[in-house]
């Protein structure tokens, strides 16, 4: 049982020249996690997922690694100041936002337990790369694993 | 030149000298090429310098000065426990709402508020502590945090200078010369607070169209709650109670005839044990394990490889022919030395990092104690050397540790500080701070 056998062949993507605004509304619609970015090739660029947006939305600081703000219960921000970054952020293309440290891909002819480790690593979806043309070939989630397991 | 009775002899019948210079000289330019950590730099040589016969492993450990090694550990400790309780950022957001969030008092009072921790915590975890709140608040306010980060590497460097505890500088030297934390306070703090005040006078000139934000972003700002920034409000009361009486028992250091370091270590101690009391064993391991791990083993280990490879020049002789030279170029005019070493330390320690050279030059001052008369005629010699190699730092942006710690979180903010521009403007903020402390030494010491 490999990555290919289980895998969504045909998964909705993004493309890199999407505004954030265009995004965000998918993932809300879908309500996924996430979405492949594709450039108009097929070339796998990163996943646009949530951490993209909670990073619009965090003020800069808090996403440094460490001792930097841990807490931020003394930033009484409100809903207005929040849709302000949001706005800040709408119209720039996806590609401004993509972060590959939340996205790992997978190839074709890895095994499930790969998978099953990087999903229990990182969450979300699982894109799977062609390792030599770097083309997305489909994406695994969470549930088609599960379903596959329970057999 | 002479060997230092028990040491080993040289392989091959090398000079010891030679060997010694050769070995410093290749790890000091090794160290500038930045290419392999200073730590494992350090300790290879000094690991050289034995097996080469220069010093035996004896000779090697009495040259650890680990006084020093045992205050920066000591404090390193106290400060990364206090650190996960919040009280730093309460009193950075504290300062700034004291000024009503106005950027150009903000800027001030984060400067002094970093100068402040600076002189009782080492700059590189006052800056991490710091930065960050500063980079929430500057972008509430919607202002370039670029003269802020600024400000609060010039001042990290200029608090740090003021106490014995700031700066390592100031921790090689007050173990070597037996200088208490009053000693620094009554020579240094004075001087420093000069610095601090002719530092700012520059920022209205620079920046003031830039430090400019709406009345709402003032407001987000007041709006922020400095009680909420203490997430351990037990801790924070244990680690203050700790750091006051460590403060206190360097003020007293002289009459309870303790060393620094073991102030420092049992106050790590004692702030373990209360951080830690009523917890099971297996937590109390995780949380003493994760104490430990937060100590920056790569400056102690770089300060032990350093003290033995200085241990090697001073005992085959190295130093004191270079302080001999030192002494020729000045035609021994106490003076023309004590200011010659000021601004030398400065230019130097822009662009070289100052442990390395204040380990060099604590052997090389020490040993003219006969031409001027004593050890106690020296005294402007280290107040000199303090002033030139813990402000010299502010001259480029390798000139510190801190200097470099703030860059980074600059670049991850997406706000990059540049080694060029940086020196165009703090090149000259330093030189005027050493020109203060010309000033300084010649109306009190010289």
């Amino acid at each position: 049982m490999t990555a290919k056998t289980i895998m969504n062949a045909a998964p909705v993507t993004l493309s890199m020249h999407d505004t954030f605004g265009q995004a965000f509304h998918l993932l809300m619609e879908m309500r996924v996690r996430g979405l492949p970015v594709v450039e108009l090739d097929g070339h796998y660029r990163g996943m646009f997922d949530l951490y993209d947006i909670w990073e619009v939305l965090l003020p800069k600081a808090a996403l440094f690694n460490h001792k930097s703000v841990e807490d931020l219960t003394f930033l009484s921000s409100n809903a207005e100041a929040l849709q302000e970054k949001l706005a800040d952020a709408w119209d720039r293309p996806i590609s401004d936002f993509l972060d590959d440290d939340h996205s790992p891909s997978i190839c074709p002819d890895s095994p499930v337990i790969e998978a099953v480790l990087q999903l229990y690593k990182h969450g979300g979806n699982l894109p799977v790369v062609d390792s030599k043309s770097g083309k997305l070939l489909g994406i695994m989630s969470p549930w088609e694993i599960l379903a596959r397991v329970r057999g | 030149m002479h060997s230092e009775p028990g040491a080993a002899h040289v392989i091959f019948g090398w000079s010891p000298a030679i060997v010694a210079s050769v070995l410093f000289g290749l790890v000091y330019a090794l160290i500038i090429a930045e290419k392999i950590n200073r730590a494992i730099l350090a300790l290879l040589g000094a690991g050289l310098l034995i097996i080469c016969g220069v010093i035996n492993q004896e000779a090697a450990v009495r040259g650890i000065d680990f006084n020093t090694i045992g205050l920066l550990m000591g404090m390193m400790l106290i400060v990364n426990i206090t650190a996960k309780c919040g009280i730093f950022q309460y009193i950075a957001i504290w300062a700034a709402k004291r000024v009503n969030a106005e950027p150009m008092g903000v800027l001030i009072m984060l400067s002094i508020v970093t100068a402040f921790l600076s002189a009782m915590l080492d700059n590189v975890t006052t800056v991490l502590l710091v930065v960050p709140v500063t980079l929430v608040i500057t972008e509430e306010l919607k202002v370039k945090p670029y003269p802020y980060l600024v400000y609060e590497i010039l001042f990290s460097n200029i608090g740090g200078t003021a106490t014995l505890i700031g700066d390592p500088p100031n921790i090689m030297i007050g173990s070597a010369v037996g200088l208490t934390f009053n000693d620094f306070v009554v020579n240094l703090t004075p001087v420093v607070l000069v610095v601090m005040a002719a530092t700012l006078v520059p920022v209205y000139f620079i920046w003031r169209k830039d430090l400019v934000t709406s009345p709402e972003a003032r407001k987000r700002v007041m709006n922020f709650s400095e009680r909420e920034a203490i997430t351990n409000p037990r801790l924070m009361k244990q680690a203050l109670a700790v750091i006051a009486c460590v403060i206190t028992g360097f003020v007293t250091a002289r009459f309870i005839h303790l060393e620094p370091a073991t102030i420092a270590i049992f106050g790590a101690a004692a702030l373990l044990l209360l951080d830690n009391f009523g917890y099971d064993a297996e937590h109390q391991s995780k949380n003493v394990h994760h104490a430990f791990a937060e100590v920056e083993w790569i400056t102690l280990m770089f300060f032990v490889g350093l003290f033995i490879l200085v241990h090697g020049l001073e005992s085959s002789g190295v130093i004191r022919a270079m302080a001999e030279k030192l002494l020729a170029a000045t035609a021994g005019d106490r003076n023309i030395t004590v200011l010659a070493i000021l601004w030398g330390s400065a230019i130097l320690s822009a662009f070289i990092d100052n442990i390395p050279f204040v380990a060099t030059m604590i052997p090389m001052i020490k040993s003219m104690a006969p031409t001027f008369g004593g050890e106690q005629a020296l005294m402007p010699f280290w107040w000199a050397l303090s002033l030139g190699a813990c402000l010299g730092g502010n001259g480029t942006l390798i000139g510190a540790s801190a200097n470099l710690v703030v860059a980074g979180l600059a670049e991850r903010a997406g706000h990059p500080i540049r080694f060029v521009p940086y020196m165009k403007s703090c090149f000259l903020l330093m030189l005027l701070s050493v020109a203060v402390c010309h000033v300084y030494m010649v109306i009190r010491y010289l």
